[in-house]
């Protein structure tokens, strides 16, 4: 596998660098419609949107990627744009998931003293439930980064580009070494990205919620 | 500033949680709201910051309706206690604290000294609590955590619902004591709601009842338990309301300024001064110096033992007394424990002010009780 | 498009009972290697924190990297395609589900539950059988479910190595570009994923024992 690596680097790399942008597009922009979905949701007056959501994406989290880019590509064709829409949707099901569990499950005496100091909705918002509920939202985020950076391989099937490819052709093939370096490489990025993000919760949440591990 | 409602009500659908509350609520006191559940005393509470909608009538801030008030701004300068206190456990015990202040855009200096000052006032020791986070403290130091962060931005007045609904009973009379040490100190206008009649009994200085959305009775605590004004709240004070009176009553109301005493100071033998007993058909009475001071007590029985000329400042006992401000409880809890029959009134400085009697404290009980015939 | 599922059901139903099969063969086979491991790993914890890390890793390479792998493999002893490496990849990815739950159920048995036990008499082993494991149970329902789920996915794309099942409609129909194949594929495999879930969702709420649930309730 290493003298494969070695030897085809540029190809590797050009492969590493599509799957990432597949995988930040599609993320990115599940983090953001997500958490929009999961706010919106959760405002006071629309729990009974929040409670259905959750149960939606709950069963939702099921369904195996390939059914999702299999739907996208028979109404959007082949290619990285299609396999980005399949990807983001794919996403988004984890992210919204735990982030409205995540604000449904802040404690409402926490709100309600909030309101009653002369917090404005939004202030209470920012201020409390989010940083309250950084843990299940960061969760669903990672949940979220490792399924789409496994699932970016397989769209390779509907030509998405990506490190998919080249298991794909080593499968083709028969070539152990193509096969193990995209295995590698995929499985280094995942771990890589987890990393990251694990590194980012532990800076971004309170040492208030850090419940001491025995 | 004063705090009016106004034919207060509040309704829900056909449910009339308050119906025509028309009350007051006096300054530097601390009234309680009382009542079963259901009676809409928390509807009343938060009505008063505006968390609740006002259905009909109103509630006037200084003259100023409330419907006039921005909300967010009313709710800024009202201090908001509740059971579940509600401590944000992403902040540390001065960012909880500091909520409001920085809500306001205090400075920051400003707020780390009201910040120090306040956690001195509830008795949690500045450096060592102020970086600490909720799930590091225990449950009565939350509570009054939950108190600084309401008086933090100095509030013209202070709502707390059921502050220490949720705190075991021990730990309960602890800090109910505190508080008022607390309110002795800063005398805040409070309404403060609770359903258990002690804890109003001991903090409030009105009490105003509630039923079913109805004022029953809104008086002076004593007033409310010497005067009840029907069977109901009677009820609510507990077939043991005289004993609770007793908790209220002091000593000053109820003291006799005219006692008998023997003189200290070696001016007396045990003779004459056994004399002087047999004469008022005593059993003992209280030594006091020429100052006026607090010597003890003697009993007739220990002077006829005794040697008739020694004199009877050996023979006297030491003896426990009260002061004017202590109540007719701690009275006759003395008069238990030390066997006399009057325990003797000193000031500040054990100068004899006069006695309080068996009888004294018995017709008090009488006369709250309505008894005061035999 | 829709004409075709009606048509084809009988090789839907086919393929789907050839899915549910693979599945059906992986699961127990999880189950067996995974609790064990769990269990074995419970007492050293710096040890079950390495086996945790290393199956998680194992679940972040790519089902097709892994069924080449296993082609390749298991080529020597005929077994390299077809079902063999649907199952083997089944097993492996559920490795961290099974092996995790397993943890969690045995170490979240309450410690005073166990001090009596052995207050009563109870052997190690006992308490383990008679105390941890059956409390255990729902938590370990949940990882099977976890792998289940997985298997609908990873058996759908064992296809491209030789399994039949549903996976069947989807690539066919993309090397023949038949919507119509692709989109009952895509739907099928979806609806199983979530009927799987559900219905191990209630078997899990079944075998759950009440006092437990009560609890929960709480």
């Amino acid at each position: 596998m290493i003298t494969y690596l070695s030897q085809n680097s540029s190809y590797v790399l050009e492969k590493l660098g599509q799957h990432v942008m597949l995988f930040l597009l599609s993320w990115i922009l599940a983090m953001a419609i997500g958490m929009i979905i999961a706010i919106i949701s959760t405002r006071p007056g629309n729990e009974q949107i929040g409670k259905i959501l959750i149960a939606v994406t709950g069963a939702a989290q099921a369904i195996p990627s390939i059914a999702v880019i299999a739907l996208s590509y028979i109404f959007l064709g082949i290619g990285a744009t299609p396999a980005v829409f399949a990807l983001f949707i794919y996403s988004l099901v984890p992210i919204t998931f735990n982030a409205a569990s995540g604000l449904l499950n802040v404690d409402p005496a926490m709100k309600r003293a909030a309101r009653g100091m002369g917090m404005t909705n939004t202030q209470i918002l920012f201020r409390i439930e989010i940083p309250v509920s950084v843990r299940p939202i960061m969760a669903g985020a990672r949940s979220a980064a490792t399924i789409t950076i496994g699932a970016a391989t397989i769209a390779t099937v509907i030509g998405a580009g990506g490190l998919g490819d080249i298991i794909l052709i080593g499968l083709r093939l028969m070539e152990l070494d193509m096969i193990l370096a995209g295995a590698v490489v995929t499985a280094a990025l995942a771990v890589a990205v987890d990393g990251l993000l694990a590194l980012l919760e532990r800076v971004t949440i309170s040492p208030g919620l850090v419940t001491k591990e025995i | 500033m004063s705090i009016e409602c106004i034919n207060l009500t509040k309704r829900y659908g056909n449910v009339l949680a308050v119906d025509k509350l028309n009350i007051t609520f006096d300054e530097h006191k601390l009234s309680i709201l009382i009542g079963p559940s259901g009676c809409g005393k928390t509807t009343v509470l938060t009505m008063l910051n505006h968390l609740t909608s006002i259905t009909d009538g109103d509630i006037r801030y200084d003259g100023v309706s409330i419907k006039d008030i921005d909300p967010i701004e009313l709710r800024r300068s009202i201090g908001y206690v509740i059971q579940e206190i509600g401590l944000f456990p992403h902040m540390t015990v001065y960012e909880n604290i500091a909520t409001v202040p920085r809500l306001l855009r205090w400075p920051e200096e400003k707020i780390r000294k009201r910040v120090d000052e306040l956690l001195e006032l509830v008795n949690l020791a500045p450096d060592q609590f102020r970086n600490k986070f909720p799930s590091e403290v225990s449950g009565g130091q939350r509570q009054r955590i939950g108190v600084a962060r309401g008086l933090a931005a100095d509030p013209e007045f202070l709502l707390m619902d059921e502050p220490f609904g949720a705190i075991d009973p021990i730990n309960r009379e602890r800090l109910q004591d505190s508080f008022l040490e607390i309110q002795r100190r800063i005398q805040k206008t409070i309404v403060f709601v609770t359903h258990d009649i002690r804890e109003a009994v001991k903090l409030g200085d009105k009490i105003a009842i509630l039923r079913q959305g109805r004022l029953i009775q809104y008086d002076e605590t004593l007033t409310v338990i010497n005067q009840p004004e029907n069977e109901f709240v009677e009820n609510l004070l507990g077939s043991d309301r005289a004993l609770k009176g007793l908790e209220l009553v002091r000593v000053r109301d109820s003291f006799d300024t005219n006692f008998f005493s023997l003189p200290a100071g070696n001016a007396l033998t045990a003779k004459k001064a056994l004399e002087q007993l047999r004469a008022e058909h005593r059993t003992f009475g209280f030594l006091k110096t020429q100052e006026g001071r607090l010597w003890g007590y003697v009993l007739a029985r220990d002077l006829e033992r005794a040697d008739s000329e020694h004199s009877i400042d050996d023979l006297a006992k030491s003896v426990e007394s009260i002061l004017p401000y202590g109540t007719l409880m701690e009275a006759i809890t003395l008069m238990v424990t030390t066997g006399l029959t009057s325990v003797p009134v000193v000031d500040d400085h054990d100068i004899m002010q006069g006695v309080i009697r068996f009888r004294d404290v018995f017709d008090k009980v009488a006369e709250l009780a309505g008894t005061a015939d035999e | 498009m829709f004409s075709y599922i009606v048509e084809s059901w009988s090789t839907v139903l086919a393929q789907l009972l050839r899915q549910l099969g693979i599945i059906g063969i992986s699961l127990p086979i999880a189950v067996a290697l995974g609790v064990p491991i769990g269990v074995l790993v419970s007492h050293n914890r710096r040890l079950a924190r390495i086996v945790v890390g290393v199956a998680g890793v194992l679940m972040t390479i790519p089902s097709l990297a892994l069924f080449g792998l296993m082609v390749i493999i298991l080529a020597p002893f005929h077994a390299g395609i077809g079902i063999p490496p649907a199952v083997v990849a089944i097993v492996i990815y559920s490795l961290l589900p099974m092996i995790r739950n397993t943890l969690v159920a045995v170490q979240a048995v309450d410690p005073g539950m166990i001090k009596a036990a052995t207050g009563m008499g109870m052997t190690n082993g006992q308490i383990l059988f008679r105390v941890r494991l059956p409390l255990s149970v729902p938590v370990i329902m949940a990882g099977l479910r976890n792998a289940a789920v997985l298997g609908v996915s990873v058996t759908t794309i064992a296809y491209l190595v030789g399994a039949k099942g549903l996976g069947y409609f989807i690539f066919a129909g993309l090397s023949r570009t038949r919507l119509d194949m692709i989109l009952t594929g895509a739907v099928v495999v979806g609806i199983l994923g979530i009927a799987t879930n559900y219905l191990l969702l209630l078997v899990e709420d079944l075998i759950t024992p009440k006092g437990i649930k009560i609890t929960r309730a709480q």
